[in-house]
């Protein structure tokens, strides 16, 4: 891990690019990437075969 | 589009640090620039990467290391890395680390040493001398980013004349 010393008080920079956008505006946010999980199927019953 | 060609907003912040070059071609579809464990793209012709953590947490979180790092200037770094050695022969794996400059915003937690950013994008690749040895020319790594190619020397006249804060000044 990269050290950079003792942290001091956060500052913020008021970014004005696109993924700072994107990110603030939720309605532009990106579809989720993973896709459902499909339903398990039920097993199937195993027919009584005669003897 | 170079460095020149655009106004940086005034108060995004300055930082050094260093990369490891896409070494499969898998790699290099991605982008040259990624971090040291080969986990983390900087993705070409994309210009802002913005940090990621799985923690749900305001990026860079105070508690976590996550957040874009980068050390205050190249003296800094040299300290901390030490200075940038190419292979001893050409036999050897070809060279395949660079550094260069950032531009931060967003949220950024400055320390003693350099900081960690919400937001970065590349701003200049180091020249180093070591090309011939290197995975990547410095002007095939600076076409995907479309970024200047400085000395490390140059680095606080590049800072002046682009008008980007130093927090190791302040």
């Amino acid at each position: 891990m990269v050290r950079i010393g003792k942290p001091k008080r956060r500052i913020h920079v008021e970014p004005d690019h696109e993924p700072a956008r994107r990110r603030s505006d939720p309605s532009e946010a990106p579809p989720p990437t993973r896709e459902p999980k499909p339903e398990r199927e039920a097993p199937r019953r195993r027919e009584k075969v005669p003897a | 589009m170079k460095t020149d060609d655009y106004i940086l907003p005034a108060g995004r912040v300055a930082g050094v640090r260093s990369w490891r070059l896409a070494n499969t071609l898998w790699a290099k579809l991605g982008g040259w620039l990624w971090s040291h464990a080969m986990t983390d793209c900087w993705r070409k012709n994309v210009e802002w990467k913005a940090a990621e953590c799985p923690g749900g947490h305001p990026i860079p979180g105070e508690g976590c290391s996550c957040g874009i790092w980068a050390f205050h200037n190249p003296h800094i770094i040299d300290e901390q890395f030490g200075p940038l050695l190419p292979p001893r022969t050409v036999e050897e794996e070809p060279f395949q680390h660079v550094r260069g400059v950032i531009i931060a915003d967003g949220n950024i937690i400055p320390a003693t040493l350099g900081f960690r950013a919400q937001y970065a994008k590349v701003a200049a690749i180091f020249e180093d001398g070591y090309d011939a040895l290197a995975l990547a020319t410095k002007e095939e790594i600076a076409g995907h980013y479309h970024c200047d190619i400085i000395a490390p020397e140059d680095y606080d006249t590049f800072c002046a004349k682009h008008g980007i804060r130093r927090l190791d000044l302040e």
